[in-house]
């Protein structure tokens, strides 16, 4: 759909959308700013190894029906597989609509989530078109967005549990769901949330999603971002966080699903002591496109960034990662180290990797590695001579490599699981037992 | 248990063994020692089944089949270990997971049931306690950040723990502190018997002290020189390897 065609039709369903008469004014400018923007197109540098004219071609639903009934049984079956308990934080939202929240009711004193929808209706604009600034499918997603939510902590606050927010997708319809999530944690404030996209093997949406982190100083945020939509739908996000003195954000992003998935990643360490460790885990195989562009802006001095982002490419799947740290002018004391590992299984798969420092000042510590391979023949015949056979040892040291990201997250068994069904691997013994003390 | 004739070996072209012959009868203990680029470490790499060596004459015979016909993990299931001179690190694997795989997967291969959780724990922990080795080794990964003492000592409880037939210990003794040794040494003694063959690479007579071997070789120039039992390493510690590289040549 043409920019054009777009801001036709926001213009005619303005009134469909959630929001005060000022949420509607920031709509329409956040559409003239896509409009005048238009789709990233190859020639950009950022948007090299991917191509949106999918996006631009499609014939967009944008304005569909709430499925009925919410949660519909294909969705509760979908969510079923994200094996969460029954009594977890748990928003869930089906097809971009908000389907169930056992959540805000339940949290304490001084810790709000509250759905997009509610936010837009009685505090009126969250995020400002400049918040978005140069960043065009952010300014579609202000320019859309109906749902999401916005969890807000007040000073010295922690969550007792993680929040996990659920973006299930059951239409097969091509249609567009563009969430807007916010968190906003005051100082020292403390949270973990996960987030989960997740799809059938029919959904055709598009998701646009926009998540907005703002920590204060000496606020805390464990973000989870687990990307396993069906195969036939595409993503673009674009995760900004803003983070003060002394905060701290560690994230880790997962992408096994998606057809098409373009995720941006903007971090500003605004003040002393800010810390950012991301890490990724990418598989990509089947078609798949998967693009990661990383951008750390060290503004503020003795700031800290680690990177460590690892892709897998199986038959015909295409893996892009771009870091880039900007070291920025009268910095001192500046930590950044980045590290891209690539484990290319097939002949047929592409890795495009690229690794960007941009320093602009002198007391600065940074690092870089990339590597693109096949697994470790030295690794596979130790094992091997250990009587394990070579596929099971191909298969061994292939989860072994993603592992070492899903350690990070609260269910590394679930998701060990998930790679070894999504590559097929071969291994010598069950991988979830573990050594009895 | 193993005969190895005439065996001739290249890497990349350049011949590296050079009609080595070498038999070692069941429950004995052989030391093959050699100065550095002599073709020891090639040796054992060879009879594990590592890719990239071009055996270009020869024959080897383990337990009556043709060794070099079979896979890697088929020589290990059949009784063959290799401790390595570098073991490798693989981060992401955990030590108890490999060693219960390395285990069931030669238990499979001779019809036996594999071991249920339970008795698999108590064999392992007697096995660490006899190398002293720690409890939480168990979940960390397979030498990953073990210094070069730990490394040996894990590659010596994988043996312990695997009981193969013929051993092939790779400078298994270098880099270690008297300690280590000692350790190293108690484990390899301790496996000794009547149906269990062994193979001591070595550059120094250190080891052969801790590890008393029924012969001693001497390799240079990819063949076996010299033969003789232990008072041999002794001489070649004392005297070095030229007067045994001069005998052959004049020979």
């Amino acid at each position: 759909m043409t920019p054009e065609e777009l801001q036709h039709s926001l213009q005619h369903n303005l009134a469909k959308l959630p929001g005060t008469a000022a949420v509607r004014a920031t709509r329409e400018a956040a559409m003239n700013a896509f409009a005048t923007a238009g789709y990233p197109t190859r020639g950009h540098e950022d948007w090299r190894y991917t191509d949106l004219k999918p996006l631009a071609d499609a014939d967009l639903v944008l304005f569909p029906q709430p499925p009925e009934p919410l949660p519909s049984p294909a969705a509760a079956a979908l969510m079923a597989t994200v094996g969460l308990p029954p009594d977890a934080y748990a928003l869930l939202f089906v097809d971009g609509y908000l389907a169930a929240n056992q959540v805000s009711a339940r949290l304490g004193d001084g810790i709000e989530l509250s759905s997009l929808a509610d936010s837009l209706e009685q505090i009126g604009p969250v995020t400002s078109v400049d918040d978005v600034n140069g960043q065009p499918l952010a300014a579609l997603n202000l320019a859309f967005a109906r749902e999401g939510a916005r969890l807000t902590l007040d000073r010295g606050k922690s969550l007792e549990a993680p929040i996990h927010l659920i973006f299930a997708n059951v239409s097969p319809l091509l249609q567009a769901s563009q969430p807007q999530f916010l968190i906003q944690l005051a100082p020292n404030a403390r949270a973990q949330v996960i987030v989960h996209h997740i799809g059938t093997a029919e959904s055709a949406s598009w998701t646009n999603m926009l998540t907005r982190v703002v920590l204060e100083a000496g606020a805390h945020l464990t973000l989870h971002r687990l990307q396993d939509h069906g195969p036939k739908q595409l993503h673009t996000e674009l995760l900004d966080a803003k983070l003060a003195a002394d905060s701290e954000l560690e994230l880790t992003s997962l992408d096994f699903g998606g057809r098409l998935v373009r995720n941006d990643i903007h971090v500003n360490l605004t003040a002393p002591g800010a810390r950012c460790d991301l890490a990724g885990l990418t598989l990509a195989s089947d078609g798949q496109h998967i693009d990661n562009h990383i951008r750390i802006d060290h503004v503020g001095s003795h700031t800290e960034s680690e990177q460590s982002f690892r892709n897998i490419v199986g038959d015909h799947g295409r893996a892009v990662f771009n870091g880039k740290v900007i070291v920025h002018r009268n910095t001192k004391g500046i930590a950044a180290n980045q590290a891209s590992d690539n484990l290319l299984l097939a002949a047929n798969g592409e890795i495009d990797t690229k690794p960007e420092l941009e320093i602009y000042a002198d007391d600065v510590k940074c690092s870089h590695g990339a590597t693109v391979g096949e697994l470790d023949e030295q690794q596979l015949f130790y094992l091997r001579s250990r009587g394990i056979g070579d596929s099971a040892a191909r298969g061994l040291l292939t989860l072994a490599f993603a592992t070492q990201i899903l350690e990070r997250t609260t269910a590394p068994t679930r998701l060990n699981a998930r790679v070894i069904a999504k590559l097929g691997l071969d291994l010598p013994e069950d991988p979830t037992w573990r050594p009895t003390p | 248990m193993l005969a190895i004739k005439s065996l001739s070996v290249s890497v990349q072209n350049q011949a590296i063994l050079k009609g080595l012959t070498l038999t070692v009868g069941a429950g004995e203990v052989h030391a093959i020692m050699g100065p550095n680029g002599s073709g020891k470490s090639t040796l054992a790499q060879v009879l594990a089944g590592r890719d990239g060596y071009e055996v270009t004459n020869g024959s080897v015979e383990f337990l009556g089949e043709d060794l070099l016909a079979m896979l890697p993990e088929e020589r290990a299931r059949a009784g063959l270990f290799l401790a390595f001179q570098y073991p490798l690190e693989i981060p992401g694997v955990n030590n108890a997971y490999l060693l219960k795989a390395a285990l069931n997967a030669q238990r499979k291969s001779h019809g036996e049931p594999e071991l249920d959780a339970f008795e698999f724990m108590r064999l392992i922990k007697e096995n660490m306690e006899f190398v002293q080795i720690s409890q939480d080794f168990l979940s960390r990964s397979v030498n990953a950040g073990f210094s070069g003492g730990e490394k040996k000592r894990n590659e010596i409880l994988q043996m312990l723990t695997l009981r193969p037939r013929l051993a092939v210990l790779d400078e298994t003794d270098s880099g270690l502190d008297v300690d280590a040794l000692k350790i190293v040494a108690k484990g390899v003694n301790s496996l000794r018997g009547p149906d269990r063959s062994m193979i001591l690479i070595t550059h120094y007579a250190r080891l052969l002290e801790l590890i008393e071997p029924d012969h001693v070789h001497v390799l240079a120039g990819g063949r076996i020189v010299k033969s003789g039992d232990r008072t041999l390493a002794l001489e070649l510690d004392e005297r070095g390897y030229d007067w045994v590289q001069e005998q052959a040549k004049s020979a």
